[in-house]
This record gives structure tokens, sequence and C-alpha cells, in this order.
């Protein structure tokens, strides 16, 4: 195939001959950072990994393996007790490194809808030319996850009962995916386990702990980092300490404490070399 | 973003590393808010149903992108709804160094424009478009992740550059205009 009017593998930003406006307005977009909380979507994710038919589906998460990092809390609970911190971190909708409001009123996310829709997909998938050779491996047609009787049971407990949230659906319903071959279509198994709720409150507190340092980052920097110190302190093998650390970075910043920042961004980007702020991080550092 | 040599990634590590990724290229497919959340919740959901990343066959990315297309094209035709809906108006600022208010206008100007112009595309251009303009990533990468042939991939980037160079022409002049008569 060729491209006459340009070069077939150069990007358009990358093309002198064209516009100024067009290639200043495609590096906007290229380094404008989406709105979107990765700690709350990945505690979601989890919530879900962590309700599928043991057996089933893939080993979830060896907490960060990549990067060393300290276990998660977040990466031990197991089944719907998880649901109370989701609802908080749904209903907070912090974005952890948007400092801007406007997800503030964003609705809390449907997990059932979400899980519902993703076996749609899957199914249509199924039936039309999968590109990846995995997904031939795979039952085209998905058994029909038992979603409603699950979702209700285990939605339902104590959401809101010791957080205020607004949300009581918006939590990552546990879903019992299929097993990747051959597997039935077990139950979920969603009672809970004996050690899970005080796990699932530390994440709650967590949760909560990192939208006040959030918060106080926006007037008060420095409070901000004194909040972020305490966090990493009480929780010291929490789940989002990545997350806190991002925001004590940002209040260095603001608080001009270059050398702070650069010793301690530097040490994040070395323990977490793959992390969803890297390139935020490694902007703040003029890199 | 460095990649580093490709390992096999369970689905969780497969989520940290890339979920950001799948929010900004929904984003740029259109979408916006909750219904991110929600789609990057079910990509990572279908990645894993699929036996999870596999390497040798494909970038995570680009695989993912094959997912994230799916997701949304599905998604829209569940909820169908008027594309002028975008709301650019909450886009944040970047992160930490507040721009001034000018320079925020200007930077929202031009990410609608952007939006603006790869919403005319159809919804295989504009995948193919973001990838590799906006995500750097090569056609052999794109076409390996969409499992498409390269020359697909080829002929779906020269079409979509052309209808999106002509629709940013046409925003940029109308822009023009109106700064002069403002």
């Amino acid at each position: 195939m060729t491209t006459p009017d340009l070069k077939p593998l150069q990007r358009l930003l990358d093309t002198p001959e064209l516009s100024a406006d067009l290639r200043a307005d495609l590096s906007a977009a290229q380094s404008f950072e989406v709105p979107f909380d990765a700690a709350a979507g990945l505690a979601r994710f989890q919530a879900h990994l962590d309700a599928l038919p043991s057996g089933t589906g893939h080993a979830p998460l060896p907490p960060t393996a990549a990067t060393g990092a300290a276990p998660s809390a977040a990466l031990q609970l197991t089944g719907g007790k998880i649901v109370a911190a989701l609802a908080l971190a749904a209903g907070l909708g912090w974005g952890v490194l948007e400092l801007t409001g406007g997800e503030a009123k964003k609705p809390a996310p449907s997990a059932q809808r979400a899980d519902n829709a993703a076996n749609a997909v899957e199914r249509s998938s199924g039936a039309s030319k999968g590109p990846a050779p995995v997904a031939q491996n795979q039952p085209a047609t998905l058994p029909a996850a038992p979603l409603a009787p699950a979702v209700e049971a285990v939605a339902k407990p104590s959401v809101g009962a010791s957080h205020k949230s607004t949300a009581p659906h918006s939590v990552a319903a546990p879903l019992a995916a299929p097993a990747p071959v051959g597997a039935e279509p077990a139950a979920p198994s969603v009672s809970e386990p004996a050690a899970a709720p005080s796990a699932a409150d530390r994440l709650a507190k967590e949760v909560a702990q990192l939208s006040e340092v959030k918060q106080a980052l926006r007037t008060d920097p420095a409070r901000a980092l004194v909040l972020a110190e305490a966090g990493h302190k009480e929780f010291a093998d929490g789940a989002l300490r990545q997350e806190r650390e991002a925001l004590a970075l940002s209040a260095l910043q603001k608080l001009g404490q270059t050398d702070a920042l650069n010793a301690r961004g530097t040490a994040f980007l070395k323990r977490y070399p793959q992390s969803s702020f890297a390139s935020q991080v490694e902007r703040m550092l003029g890199r | 973003m460095s990649e580093g040599p490709e390992q096999p990634l369970d689905a969780g590590e497969l989520y940290r590393r890339h979920a950001t990724f799948v929010a900004r290229f929904l984003w740029r497919l259109g979408l916006r808010g909750a219904e991110v959340d929600d789609l990057v919740q079910e990509v990572f959901v279908v990645a894993h149903r699929r036996g999870g990343f596999v390497p040798d066959r494909a970038k995570p990315t680009t695989w993912l992108a094959e997912i994230a297309v799916r997701v949304a094209s599905a998604h829209r035709r569940r909820n169908r709804r008027a594309k002028d809906e975008l709301e650019l108006g909450d886009a944040p600022a970047l992160a930490a160094d507040e721009p001034d208010a000018a320079e925020q206008a200007d930077t929202k100007q031009r990410l609608e424009r952007v939006q603006q112009a790869l919403d005319a595309l159809d919804e295989h251009q504009r995948a193919v478009f973001v990838l590799f303009e906006l995500e750097g990533e090569s056609c052999e990468d794109i076409a390996a992740g969409l499992g498409i042939p390269v020359g697909t991939v080829h002929s779906r980037l020269h079409t979509a550059r052309k209808n999106f160079q002509r629709m940013h022409s046409r925003l940029t002049v109308l822009a023009d205009a109106q700064r002069r008569s403002a």
C-alpha cells in the first residue's frame, strides 16, 4: 500500500511539512492524561478475579511481581467483602493524579453492567473471526454466568454500613467467569471467609485515607505530604502505596521541594518502573 | 510507554501495566466518564476470559486495543447516544503544573478539535489512527494486535489520515474565523 501524499510510516506529528496547528493539536492529544482512577479500577478488577471460582481462570495476582512491591491488601481479599471499600472508592470518585474535580460528579460505575456486557462482547467475539489465536482455545459461546443471585447476595451487605456511599450497586459484583477450557460454569463461591472483613475494612480505610490526601493536595500540599506519610506508615503493606506516593510527589512539586522530589521521584521510578504513574512522574522530574 | 521484555502477565499485572493505556484508548474512541471506568473493566474481564495475554503474538497494548474496539462497539450498540454529548468541559488539567487559564483554554480547544476530527472516522479507521498517530505503535504491531494484515492497517491509516486532516482543516478554519469575528 502506498500513500502518495504522506510517508506511510512517519507519524503526522513528525511530518514537518504539515501544518503546525495539526501537529500541535496531535501533540496536545498525545500528552493528554485522561481522567482515570487506576487504583479504584484495579481494586474493582481484583474483586472480580477474587470472586471467580477457584481453579478457573488464571491465578490472580502475585502482587506486583515485576516491581517487587509489598504484597497488596487488595490482592488478598476475597469475595464480596471488598464491596464496602469499592463502593467507597467509586462514590468518592477520586482520580489519583487528576487534580481537577471534574470526575466527582460521575455516577458510580456498575460492575454488574460491565460484566454482563463483557459476556456479550465475548459472545460476539466468538462469533466473529477471533484475531488472537488464543481465543480459539476458549469456548466460543460462554456458559451463562449465574449473575443475578450472586450479585444480590454479595452486593447488598454492608455497603455504606460503615461508610456513607451513594452507590449501592456500584461495585464489582462477583461473577462466575467460565473456566478457560472445559470447566463447568460452577457457581461462584461467595461465602465470606472469616479473615476477609478486617482486610476489607483496611482497604476501605486506606481508600478513604488516600482520598483525604488527594483533597488536601488541592488546597494544602504541605498537609497532603504529611497525610501521605501518615498513610505510608499506617498502611505499610497497603494496596495503594504507589498512588499515595504519586500524590506525595505532586505535593513536593507544588511545594517547590525539588531535591526531595527528585530523590523520591527517582526512587519511585526504580521501584515501580511499569507504574501507570511512571510517565507523570517522569514529567515531574523533567525527563 | 516503556515496555520491558515481554513475559507472561497475569491478569492483575496486565491491568496494572496497561489499564491507563486502555482508558486513554477508550477516551480517544469517544467514551467519557463512568463509561470509561466500566469499559476498562470489561476489557480486562474479556482479556482474562480469553486466557490472558500471551506474549509473542502481539504487544499487550495492541492486543488489548482489539478487545477495547469490540467492547466500545458493543457499548455503542447497546447505548446509542449522540456523540455531541462529549463533555470535554471537564477535561482535567495535566497533573502537577497547572497551566494558566489561557493555556488551559488553548489546550482544551486543541483536544476538542482532535476529538471532533477523530469522530469523523469510522471505528476501524479511528482505532488504527489512534494507535499509530497518538500511541506511536508500529503498523506491524497494530496488525498483530488487531489480527489484520499489515496492508489493511496501511490502507485504513491512509484513509483515516485523509479524513482526519480534512475534518481538522475545516475545524481550524472555523476556529480562525470565530477568533477573527470575536
